[in-house]
């Protein structure tokens, strides 16, 4: 192979990597993408925050998960991607304005549209209900985004929460 | 530009029993994790939520016949290429069924940036890594180790390799990795012990037991090392020392976080001797030698195949010191005859 060729290969190799390096910066991480894992510092508290799920019956008794428990059909890796979709409904604005939505309707589609989704996800809570629980009255289901102290790991306030019924997924 | 007519040229040179060793290895661990990304199946419509990739022009995720028929495509390629039947059409094709199976199960938000062991065929496949066992007949013994693979691919994946690594050193400089007043990777290792709720002996022991200063060190080292790898690409002697380094680099964040990251020790084998190490070809040459390898690769391919994925991987992270010290051995950093 001439040398001006790999030459030529070589740069156009650059000039993608460069591409991609944009894109990440400008708009979110593509794929795929010769990317590592970046692991961004810059959120150090005092705190940390970690979901507990409630599962409410018709009986009122109630059971309670960690989301390693909810998730375990799935690798943990992706246990914290999979917890965003329960994130607090207070916090979330389904938005579907963006130009980039129109181009790829299915970016981070679950994600900005976490209420227009609560009858889907009540299904999907009705199917765990039975996989983990063996149970088919479940009436509510509460994700609280709790705040806890990193010296004494004591619990400071619940900061938000996803919550969804069978009256809201009606 | 000497160092770059170099590089582009001669540099990263191997022997085809070199590359077709390791691509034989390559192919074994690929059949042994798959299926891919059988837990896809269970995810509902809802979790769709696409990184910018062809699967966001979809809205949902695709039947599980498309899964099974992509696993089938990598399980059929990897075979191929594994016997060396059509190597550069089972690499290019293996690429991109790894990549699109990979661009469905990365659809529901979390990226796991694998993405080497994606694209190690699509670029050797121009490097006659497909060639061996079958070129040893045509060959004088005496030239065994003369290089005759094109270096170009194999530098090509060298420089994807150190990019690969110096975004995560980049992203990590930009967002307070080098603030002394806290260390990010304590705070990460908080995080999956306390709100991950995984948690390991050895990550209990550091914890615990490493002082500020430590961590505040192991920040800044991690930083620089994942930089560093894109200044000593460009020469061979460099980067194989950068990657000894970076087989126990892998090894240690498994070992303390718990996060197997068997893309990145499998990509580095790339750039063994592997025939130099293992004397393989002189094993090729005798008969017998060749049934004995026959079985023990039944045997391997028996065991794995009963094995879950996820053990398989973390085999192949266990095993990032045994490559390092192969990076180490003084056989491999003996020049090869040009």
């Amino acid at each position: 192979m001439r040398l001006e060729f790999r030459y030529c290969i070589f740069f156009s190799l650059v000039g993608l990597l460069i591409f991609q390096s944009y894109v990440l910066y400008r708009f979110d991480e593509p794929y795929p993408a010769i990317v590592a894992p970046s692991f961004p510092a810059g959120q150090h508290h005092d705190f940390f925050i970690k979901p507990l799920i409630l599962f409410s019956f018709s009986d009122g008794s109630v059971q309670a998960l960690s989301q390693g428990e909810l998730l375990d059909q799935f690798p943990y890796s992706h246990h914290g991607a999979l917890m965003r979709f329960f994130s607090p409904i207070s916090d979330t604005t389904d938005s579907t304005t963006r130009k980039l939505y129109k181009v790829f309707p299915g970016y981070r589609k679950g994600r900005r549209e976490i209420r227009k989704n609560l009858p889907d996800a009540w299904v999907w809570f009705q199917i765990q209900s039975r996989r983990l629980f063996q149970r088919i009255d479940l009436t509510s289901v509460r994700v609280e985004w709790q705040k806890f102290s990193t010296s004494d790991h004591r619990m400071i306030e619940t900061t938000g929460v996803y919550e969804v019924s069978r009256e809201i997924a009606q | 530009m000497k160092l770059l007519n170099d590089f582009l040229a001669t540099e990263y040179s191997y022997t085809t029993a070199d590359l077709g060793i390791y691509r034989v290895l390559y192919c074994l661990v690929v059949l042994l994790t798959l299926p891919f990304a059988t837990w896809l199946v269970h995810l509902p419509p809802f979790m769709f939520s696409a990184p910018l990739s062809p699967a966001a022009l979809l809205t949902e995720f695709p039947p599980a016949t498309v899964y099974f028929t992509l696993n089938i495509v990598t399980a059929m390629s990897a075979l191929l290429l594994l016997f060396g039947i059509y190597p550069t059409s089972a690499s290019l094709i293996l690429s991109i069924s790894m990549l699109s199976t990979r661009a469905f199960a990365y659809s529901s938000g979390k990226i796991n940036h694998d993405i080497l062991i994606c694209v190690i065929p699509a670029v050797l496949a121009f490097s006659r890594w497909g060639e061996w066992p079958c070129n040893l007949c045509q060959r004088d013994k005496n030239h065994e180790n003369r290089v005759d693979a094109d270096g170009f691919p194999v530098a090509i994946l060298a420089f994807l390799t150190a990019f690969w690594m110096a975004t995560g050193g980049w992203a990590k400089l930009i967002t307070d990795w080098g603030n002394p007043a806290y260390s990010a990777i304590y705070d990460y290792l908080f995080e999956i012990i306390h709100v991950l709720g995984r948690s390991t002996i050895s990550a209990e022991l550091a914890i615990t037991f490493f002082p500020v200063w430590l961590w505040e060190v192991l920040d800044w080292a991690t930083v620089l090392f994942e930089l560093a790898g894109i200044l000593l690409v460009w020469k061979r002697q460099l980067f194989r020392k950068w990657l000894f380094v970076a087989c126990f680099f892998h090894f240690g964040i498994d070992l303390i976080m718990s996060i197997p990251f068997y893309s990145a020790p499998l990509a580095y084998g790339v750039f063994l001797p592997w025939n130099r190490l293992t004397m393989i070809n002189r094993l090729l040459s005798s008969p017998r030698h060749c049934t004995y390898l026959l079985w023990a690769i039944i045997v391997i391919v028996f065991m794995g195949s009963t094995l879950p994925s996820i053990f398989i991987q973390c085999m192949v992270v266990w095993t990032a010191p045994i490559v390092a010290l192969m990076f180490a051995t003084r056989r491999f950093f003996e020049p090869y005859n040009r």
